[in-house]
């Protein structure tokens, strides 16, 4: 499964040979180690590197002390070019300063709890984050197969 | 024309239209249900939502036990969805990257309908409505009659053959529908061939693990003493969410309608939110509780997410 994920990464794999890469996504646990593994040497090969995590950039540097012939030369390049992406659910998505947008919308009142702001009527914006999650993982969601607003608007 | 063809157009008609009794009507459901899931068959269906309009491919193969699915997104961005059993994985294009997201299991078209019925019995009365046509193949429609206002109706049309379901409405109280999925055209699979099941590679581009969807299975002192009737709690998650206190959602159902709970502490420099949305289908319902921000979404009508929210308890 490894040579194939490699393969694959490295965009020679024949498709049809391939057994269900999607085992590689759904699993958790070597298998998704090696995919990821295998995307950021890849990745650092070709100099666009894309980290998500701090926990990614230290696999990184695993990943190119062993193969220090092949990464190094890539490597010095790296700490410059890293991006750090943050992943889209919190960066879009749960962003509670989002503007507030027009909204429509009946509302009704409720006593603050001490220490914390006035709470103020439910927008777009907000509710939005919470819709997504909701069709993310609740069962039976035809809405599945809308691109979520939240979704796009970070993009 | 022959005796016998006579006779089993006249037994047919006989046997179609007039005579189903309630507990024959669940039987179709049943099988229904069923079909969707132990078929082999590929088509293409469209899901339809206010504006929005999705057409989906589908192609679904039932072999030795396992379930295999793939979905693939026509319109708007690249979107291919696989599930093996319970387990969903999306590849999604995203600006210059597909990223890879997990799921869990969720009941996607057509398998709309839980295999357990025992839950929809409670809260619905089935309505033999007529046979209609649809993507070529003749379906028994059945309507799902809420016994109350805390949900809504549904209209399903099944395959008088194969059971298979094609097409499925959710209609508000003045029978307006809402939101409709359904097929275009399915024809049954003959192959076992599995080789469909591959996502479509693009080699040039970075495939990216999304994180942020890893699941926790938790269980605290929170509880809904008196849920809307008909639902119970069907799962509670808690979401990691990068640089704030993690999320709890919970899940709940009635067999087909489901609502989220979102639990979040308030915490320094959060507005709190509060009250009422209504987003076609969707209502929601934000309220304040004891430091904590409540948040209730669902596709069930505005009372359903408003009594949730207010039945929210913290165990001492």
């Amino acid at each position: 499964m490894k040579q194939q994920l490699s393969a694959l990464i490295d965009g020679e794999a024949d498709i049809e040979r391939c057994e269900h890469v999607f085992l590689a996504a759904k699993s958790t646990g070597e298998v998704a180690e090696a995919w990821r593994h295998y995307h950021v040497i890849r990745d650092v090969m070709r100099d666009e590197l894309f980290v998500q995590s701090s926990d990614m950039s230290r696999r990184i540097m695993a990943a190119i002390d062993d193969e220090p012939t092949v990464l190094a030369p890539a490597a010095t390049m790296v700490a410059s070019k890293v991006t750090h992406i943050r992943p889209q659910f919190g960066k879009y998505t749960w962003s509670i300063a989002a503007s507030v947008a027009a909204a429509f919308f009946v509302g009704l009142f409720v006593v603050s709890q001490s220490g914390v702001s006035e709470p103020v009527q439910i927008a777009d914006n907000d509710a939005d984050q919470y819709v997504m999650a909701h069709h993310n993982y609740a069962p039976n969601s035809a809405t599945y197969y809308i691109h979520n607003v939240a979704y796009s608007a970070g993009e | 024309m022959p005796l016998r063809l006579v006779l089993s157009l006249v037994l047919g008609i006989y046997l179609h239209q007039p005579v189903f009794a309630d507990e024959d009507l669940w039987l179709v459901l049943q099988k229904t249900a069923s079909a969707a899931r132990e078929l082999n068959y590929q088509g293409l269906f469209v899901y339809q939502n206010g504006a929005t309009i999705r057409s989906v491919q589908i192609t679904h193969m039932y072999e030795a036990g396992r379930e295999f699915t793939r979905n693939v997104v026509l319109d708007g961005r690249p979107r291919e969805v696989f599930s093996e059993g319970d387990d969903i994985v999306i590849f999604n294009a995203k600006n210059d990257k597909i990223v890879i997201e997990k799921r869990r299991g969720q009941n996607l078209f057509p398998a709309m309908l839980p295999t357990q019925l025992q839950q929809l019995r409670h809260s619905y009365k089935l309505k033999l409505v007529g046979t209609e046509r649809v993507a070529g193949r003749m379906a028994s429609v059945i309507d799902l009659v809420p016994n109350d206002n805390l949900r809504y109706q549904y209209r399903i049309w099944s395959d008088t053959e194969y059971g298979l379901l094609l097409k499925m409405s959710m209609m508000d109280m003045q029978h307006h529908t809402l939101e409709q999925i359904g097929f275009n055209q399915v024809a049954m699979l003959q192959t076992k061939d599995l080789d469909w099941f591959q996502p479509k590679i693009d080699a040039t581009k970075p495939y990216v693990m999304d994180d942020t969807t890893e699941l926790n299975h938790i269980q605290d002192n929170l509880v809904v003493p008196n849920l809307p009737a008909g639902y119970r709690k069907i799962d509670q998650i808690q979401l990691q969410v990068p640089g704030k206190a993690p999320v709890q959602q919970l899940i709940f159902s009635d067999g087909l309608a489901s609502v989220s709970l979102f639990v979040e502490p308030i915490v320094k420099g959060m507005q709190p939110r509060i009250g009422k949305k209504n987003m076609g289908s969707t209502n929601v319902c934000a309220h304040v509780l004891n430091g904590y921000q409540l948040v209730v979404v669902g596709e069930v009508p505005a009372q359903t997410v408003e009594q949730i929210a207010q039945q929210v308890t913290f165990k001492k």
